[in-house]
């Protein structure tokens, strides 16, 4: 039967643009399907222009209020590579364990208030509270650890100020880190929760598969989000970060004001999966065998497969972070003043947010200035892997009730976690 | 755990968006040493508002909100007076809501009974430092209705 379908999924606000699905077919043929992003231009690099070293952290952590910790790693590791300034193991360690802290945050808040309540049959989280109270309140004390790790290393449940070019300007002490280890201790029952509703509804995830070009960071020792280079499934060639640039290609889309990626082919993909598949056989024994469980294997190339290696990865990090904590206690902490001379030079530096790698180049002038920024952030380099997949879904799904069509595409844009605009939360309220 | 909890919420990069921000570093002169009362800068970690609120008595948040005022008027409500007018489609976890974060807390048996919100109307919501001259002009008088809200606890 000739069947016209007509989908056209709109927000968008001055400030907050939050991204469009066009669909348009007829016949069961698809004639449109686009994803456009209508963002707010990426401000924050002119705004960090003329300020000092000192100021970028803090300006750069005000980019997101979920990824915060992200960015301000990013930036000092720019600062630091910019002026050959090293760090003590100490402080890589610190580092290390304050982003686990948000992988956990957001990664738990990205499943279980987004993702779950597409697999319950629901809208938003809200009627889980009644029909799944247990649920919900594992996830939110899953997240609420998320909360307690940022605010012992980084010194603040969000926008972190602990986390400085060279170095840490306040260490937590013996005491909060053990406390910070029996929270991650106590979160294990809960993260096997998790893990078994979300086993038991892994057939709600569409089976639908697109051959990708995966790209994130790799280490050849360990399953990383910090140190490495870059890496594609596509080929053997690890890139250094310094030459970011040249694996990303951002470009300019007539369907979006945030700037396109491509490497060696019109897309690729980052987040958890892809470094799910750069780093799978360095997993931890208990996130190794979470991945068994779910049956996912390095090479997986179903998007919406992304929400599995978040769990995978919430286990990872917490594995990870006791096994840190322990070393940590071990070698005992010690106060490490931060003293940095500022110096002329260009740095880059580059580590995984939870949605997938993030660059961050600067260079200064000889008191410390900035003189150039470039932020090439993980959602922008998953818009034209998002468009592909559109592409390639559409034309699978369009005998299906428009309902359910539109649903998918969202479900789709939503297992890629995207940050698209992420700067305002204000309110905007009516009087009732 | 101190018994009242001022939270203010914002981003100090997108000019009057930035006024909660603003605010907290002002209320913080007036309250550091205050036993009963914290103030708590949370940024745009809009879902972290959850676990901040859990356990006090009293809750004042203070926030950029169009309302339809004149720019720079403050105006305190609670969450019960006022309907969010905010679209979410879920793509992201970075449509923050405050009132459906409180929605949820309050539906889970976590949120205080006593929740106030400090709205202040904003003249300009755009990428930049500073506040328009409309907001910084009444920054003590904003410190000082606050202030006396806590009378009220």
């Amino acid at each position: 039967m000739a069947k016209t379908v007509k989908i056209s999924v709109n927000h968008v606000t001055r400030v907050e643009g939050h991204g469009n699905i066009r669909l348009r077919a007829s016949d069961g043929k698809i004639e449109h399907v686009e994803w456009q992003v209508p963002e707010a231009p990426r401000f924050f690099e002119a705004m960090v222009r003329g300020r000092s070293f000192e100021d970028i952290q803090t300006i750069v952590s005000r980019i997101c209020g979920i990824c915060s910790v992200t960015h301000s790693m990013a930036a000092i590791k720019g600062i630091e590579d910019a002026m050959g300034i090293e760090v003590s193991e100490q402080t890589e360690k610190l580092r290390i364990l304050c982003h686990y802290g948000e992988q956990v945050e957001s990664h738990i808040l990205h499943v279980g208030y987004l993702v779950a309540p597409d697999l319950l049959g629901q809208k938003s989280v809200i009627p889980l509270v009644k029909s799944h109270t247990h649920v919900v309140k594992t996830i939110i004390r899953l997240h609420r650890l998320g909360n307690i790790w940022m605010e012992i290393i980084g010194g603040r449940m969000t926008h972190p100020i602990t986390l400085k070019p060279g170095g840490f300007t306040v260490i937590p002490s013996e005491e909060k880190l053990l406390e910070l280890k029996k929270a991650m201790e106590d979160a294990i029952p809960d993260a096997k929760i998790l893990i078994e509703v979300i086993l038991s509804l892994a057939d709600k995830f569409p089976a639908f598969e697109r051959d990708t070009e995966y790209i994130a960071l790799n280490h050849p020792d360990y399953y990383t989000f910090y140190h490495g280079d870059i890496a594609s499934t596509d080929t053997d060639e690890k890139v250094p970060i310094r030459e970011f640039e040249r694996v990303a290609n951002e470009y300019i889309s007539p369907q979006s004001t945030a700037k396109w990626c491509k490497w060696h082919r019109d897309s690729y993909a980052v987040g958890a999966l892809a470094r799910f598949n750069q780093n799978a056989e360095k997993l931890l024994p208990m996130a190794a065998d979470t991945a068994k469980q779910f049956g996912l294997k390095k090479g997986a190339c179903n998007p919406y497969l992304n929400n599995i290696a978040q769990v995978v990865e919430c286990v990872q990090v917490i594995e990870h972070g006791l096994q840190l904590i322990d070393e940590l206690l071990t070698t005992g902490l010690k106060p490490e003043p931060v003293k940095v001379e500022p110096k002329a030079g260009e740095g880059v530096g580059c580590v995984e947010a939870p949605r997938g790698i993030l660059f961050h180049r600067y260079a200064f002038d000889k008191k410390g200035l900035c003189t150039k920024a470039n932020i090439c952030i993980p959602t922008g380099q998953n818009h034209a892997n998002i468009q592909k997949d559109f592409e390639a879904f559409a034309p699978q799904i369009i005998d299906r009730d428009q309902d359910e069509i539109r649903l998918l595409l969202e479900m789709l844009v939503r297992s890629y976690d995207p940050c698209i605009s992420c700067s305002t939360h204000f309110l905007n309220v009516e009087f009732v | 755990m101190k018994p009242t909890l001022i939270i203010c919420l914002g981003n100090p990069l997108m000019r009057d968006e930035g006024i909660g921000i603003r605010l907290a570093s002002e209320l913080l002169v007036h309250l550091t040493d205050n036993p009963d009362v914290e103030v708590m800068d949370l940024g745009t970690g809009g879902f972290s508002v959850m676990h901040a609120i859990t356990g006090r008595k009293k809750i004042i948040f203070v926030d950029c909100a169009v309302m339809g005022r004149e720019p720079g008027e403050m105006y305190r409500f609670t969450p019960e007076q006022v309907r969010s007018k905010k679209v979410r489609i879920r793509y992201s976890l970075h449509e923050g809501d405050l009132l459906n974060t409180l929605d949820l807390s309050q539906r889970l048996g976590q949120c205080p009974d006593d929740i106030v919100i400090f709205g202040i109307e904003p003249k300009e919501i755009a990428p930049g430092e500073g506040l328009t001259g409309e907001l910084e002009s009444n920054i003590q008088q904003y410190v000082r209705t606050i202030l006396k809200e806590l009378d009220r606890t």
